[in-house]
């Protein structure tokens, strides 16, 4: 506590000395944002995806009563720091779900329904335990880079009911073909909101994998992050599509207060998913690459409070199958650091 | 019991039959383009028609649930167009058909399989719009 305070009386120094001192404030909002001062971290975020527009082997679809789902969630992130290079934070996601989905039902005596729900899926997601390790940092007033490796895993915790509901159709669907024919593992649904896209949880255990690279020169930076979940078998033996997320760009810090930063860059995001898995088959109705690109600003407030929000617009979203795609994604985030 | 009775009857012969497009040697007037551009139009008409999947009861297969006997009827179905699989007891020109199960219109192609587990013989077709 009193190291802090003396670094916070010399940092204040500095920045009078050195009159209205941006790159103080810059140096400052890494801190903020807890990149490297160790302790304790809090963070709530939120991010929300509306999947309202039905495309058809990315190209867009015209349908009566599309099928939809807006997606919130909300990710509670407490994390220590036990230094400058290695932190651990636990990622608690809570999840709701409002949707509408049109699709069959298949029985084993009578002709399949057709049939619409409509209602909100809520609860607790699958929660992860990531870890972080600086492998290279240096930073100064005048530029700073850092490179952090990530690596966790990401645990059953969240609901994964409904995805019995769906193999359960897969397996039906398949008893009525004869023995040996070709399918699709999910030709029994007509939707393109699958059960899938409503489970809050995988039941399975999950590997996730990244990298961040943060460079920065006077007022300038470029920030880069790489995510890799590695999925396994889960509920009723599926395993959802294997994700890899690129993102990043480059940015500038637009305003600098004595004690406040706001920068503003240029994000773009690389997302593919891969084909989901269910008895024993690989689905060629899942699965999707994008690319978004949006702006995201970031706010710090003195040593400890942090703020964030972009929006993230798709340029391109190549679906295989059937699918909802994302009209658009919203996400922001508050940090304190104690 | 004994096992149904089945038949397969095509609803509507689709136009398998394309027209080529046509031309003068040297140069259209007005209504030589407006001619062309009709019969392109009814070219292309004509191609998706034939490029369409007449509608076939590809198969039916015998099914039997806890003892009970029926078929399970499969059939395909093009994008934006609608299926009816319609079932009968007896043929005739009084023949009453009635709608067995109406496959959603959907903007891509797809499969059906309907069971039927109802007792006697029965015929079937499959009726499609447009």
């Amino acid at each position: 506590m009193r190291t802090r305070l003396i670094s916070t009386l010399a940092f204040l120094f500095v920045a009078h000395v050195a009159g209205a001192c941006e790159l103080c404030a810059i140096y400052n909002a890494g801190s903020a944002q807890g990149q490297s001062e160790s302790g304790l971290l809090f963070t709530i975020s939120e991010q929300y995806i509306p999947y309202r527009t039905p495309q058809f082997d990315g190209k867009e679809v015209t349908v009566s009563n599309p099928s939809y789902v807006d997606s919130s969630i909300t990710h509670i992130v407490p994390g220590y720091n036990f230094n400058s290079w290695l932190g651990l934070s636990l990622n608690i996601p809570l999840t709701y779900l409002n949707f509408r989905r049109t699709d069959l039902r298949y029985s084993l005596t009578a002709p399949p329904v057709l049939f619409t729900e409509k209602g909100t899926e809520v609860g607790l997601g699958d929660a992860a335990l990531i870890g972080r390790v600086t492998v290279f940092q240096k930073t100064t007033m005048r530029y700073g880079i850092s490179l952090n490796l990530l690596g966790g895993v990401k645990f059953p915790t969240g609901d994964a009911g409904r995805l019995d509901n769906e193999v359960a159709q897969a397996r039906l669907f398949q008893s009525f073909l004869p023995p040996g024919t070709p399918h699709d593992p999910l030709g029994h649904s007509v939707a393109s909101v699958h059960p899938h896209m409503l489970a809050l949880g995988s039941g399975s255990y999950d590997g996730v994998f990244g990298l961040t690279a943060n460079a920065r020169w006077k007022r300038w930076f470029f920030n880069g992050q790489f995510q890799y979940y590695l999925r396994t078998k889960g509920e009723a033996g599926f395993q959802y599509g294997n994700e890899l997320i690129v993102s990043g760009g480059p940015g500038a810090f637009v305003f600098l207060g004595d004690s406040w930063t706001l920068s503003l860059q240029a994000n773009a995001i690389y997302y593919t998913l891969g084909r989901d898995e269910l008895i024993g088959q690989i689905s060629n109705r899942t699965g999707e690459t994008a690319w978004y690109m949006g702006p995201f600003l970031a706010f710090t407030l003195g040593e400890h409070f942090s703020a964030n929000a972009g929006v993230d617009v798709p340029l391109r979203i190549a679906n295989k199958g059937f699918q909802s795609v994302a009209d658009y994604e919203i996400r922001g985030g508050i940090s304190w650091r104690f | 019991m004994a096992a149904p009775a089945l038949i397969v009857l095509p609803c509507r012969t689709m136009p398998m039959k394309r027209m080529v497009g046509y031309g003068k040697k040297s140069g259209f007037d007005r209504s030589g383009w407006a001619f062309a551009i009709a019969g392109l139009i009814f070219t292309l008409l004509l191609r998706s028609l034939a490029l369409a999947t007449p509608p076939t009861i590809y198969l039916i297969e015998r099914w039997s649930v806890n003892g009970t006997n029926g078929v399970l009827l499969h059939f395909d179905t093009d994008a934006n167009r609608t299926y009816i699989l319609q079932a009968t007891d007896k043929l005739g020109t009084n023949a009453l058909w009635t709608n067995l199960y109406t496959a959603p219109t959907l903007p891509f192609n797809d499969h059906y399989i309907v069971p039927d587990l109802r007792p006697g013989n029965h015929f079937y077709r499959l009726h499609v719009t447009p």
